[in-house]
């Protein structure tokens, strides 16, 4: 059917609720993503896997009271420095 | 008195221009398209029998045929996508006429910016809106369970349903531009005559504006079954592990397994398998390849 010609009133109820559900299926992860970015910021600390935990190690300087705190990687610290 | 001739200088100067003009798709097309498959071709058909030795071999495509999983991967990615095709052109056909024959002025111009706004953001973000929505603790299943269809959330990512969800969005723009430039150059007073001559919407469907609109048709599937059979992320992503896409295929041999042979392999498998598919479509619908790529 085209716009020149009569279109019964099925037809264009159908073709309007067509149309809102297209653009909503086009639009609604958009609309998603848009209102989890600006509306729904993630502040949760997510627990990150094995590998990359991290903790803290307290040095203490010799020449300073300062104390320095360092984010080590598990791993790259041997087993006798954190039995200490 | 000049040694040349007018007319030879500006002959000159026209090859020279066209020289010119052609210039970029002279060093564009050899260098980013043929040399590229050139090596890729090479590739596929050496084998590797000792570090840095390698001896001419079908090898990578005799160890296709005789594993299972790669058999049915791709298999599964070529009539996913075909199914991905046809729902894209269903959903997309009534859009399209309704842009091309029913919507005038405003309206028109409105629905046309509305399909192309989702598709100036990235695939990736799209992809991820999905994800949101789908996932297990996303926006879908808490719907359902606060409106008490389902006692606990479901997940509805890393399903066969959820990756064609995904692929019909992606390429939808694809299918509705071809669509609306081949309905709009139908003409209305075919269609009025159709009526005036006592044919129904189902007759006029079938003997006018699908015979009218097949370029069109036919051009939006090409480009979409293409983007789909090569798409990587959307099936990666959505579909998980369960995917089983073949370009996940190549993309394990080319950087995880570093066996470039065998993903060279997958890769022309994949560039056979579309040229033929599509060259089936154009057989069964009777349209020539040149025709076609003039809607698309």
């Amino acid at each position: 059917m085209i716009a020149s010609l009569p279109r019964p009133l099925w037809l264009r109820t159908s073709t309007v609720l067509y149309g809102v559900i297209f653009f909503t299926f086009l639009f609604l992860p958009l609309a998603i993503v848009a209102i989890s970015s600006i509306f729904l910021p993630s502040t949760r600390s997510l627990a990150s896997p094995p590998q990359y935990q991290t903790f803290a190690v307290v040095v203490r300087l010799v020449d300073g009271d300062a104390e320095q705190l360092l984010q080590v990687r598990r791993h790259l610290v041997p087993a006798g420095v954190l039995a200490k | 008195m000049s040694l040349v001739e007018p007319s030879t200088v500006s002959r000159h100067s026209a090859r020279l221009m066209l020289m010119l003009l052609l210039a970029p798709a002279l060093l564009w097309l050899p260098g980013l398209i043929v040399l590229p498959h050139v090596e890729l071709g090479i590739l596929s058909m050496r084998q590797r029998v000792a570090p840095r030795v390698y001896e001419p071999s079908l090898a990578q495509f005799a160890t296709f045929v005789d594993e299972p999983l790669y058999w049915h991967t791709f298999v599964r990615t070529a009539l996913m996508s075909i199914v991905a095709t046809a729902i894209t052109l269903l959903m997309a056909f009534p859009i399209a006429w309704t842009i091309a024959k029913i919507a005038r002025g405003r309206v028109k111009s409105m629905m046309f910016v509305m399909c192309l706004i989702p598709f100036w953001v990235s695939e990736t973000v799209r992809t991820l809106g999905w994800m949101i929505l789908l996932r297990e603790s996303g926006v879908l299943p808490a719907l359902l369970v606060n409106l008490g269809v389902t006692p606990a959330p479901i997940e509805m990512l890393y399903h066969d349903a959820t990756i064609l969800v995904g692929l019909v969005y992606t390429s939808m723009l694809f299918m509705v531009i071809p669509l609306i430039s081949s309905l709009e150059s139908l003409d209305d007073s075919l269609i009025e005559a159709a009526y005036d001559l006592g044919g129904n919407g189902w007759s006029i469907l079938r003997q006018i504006v699908i015979p009218h609109a097949a370029p069109g048709i036919v051009a939006g599937c090409i480009v979409v079954f293409m983007l789909t059979l090569g798409n990587y992320l959307t099936p990666t992503l959505l579909g998980g592990k369960n995917s089983q896409w073949f370009t996940e295929q190549i993309y394990t041999q080319f950087i995880t397994r570093f066996n470039w042979e065998q993903g060279a392999a997958f890769g022309f498998l994949l560039l056979g398998l579309s040229t033929a598919i599509v060259w089936a479509g154009l057989k069964l619908s009777g349209q020539k390849f040149g025709e076609v790529m003039q809607r698309s």
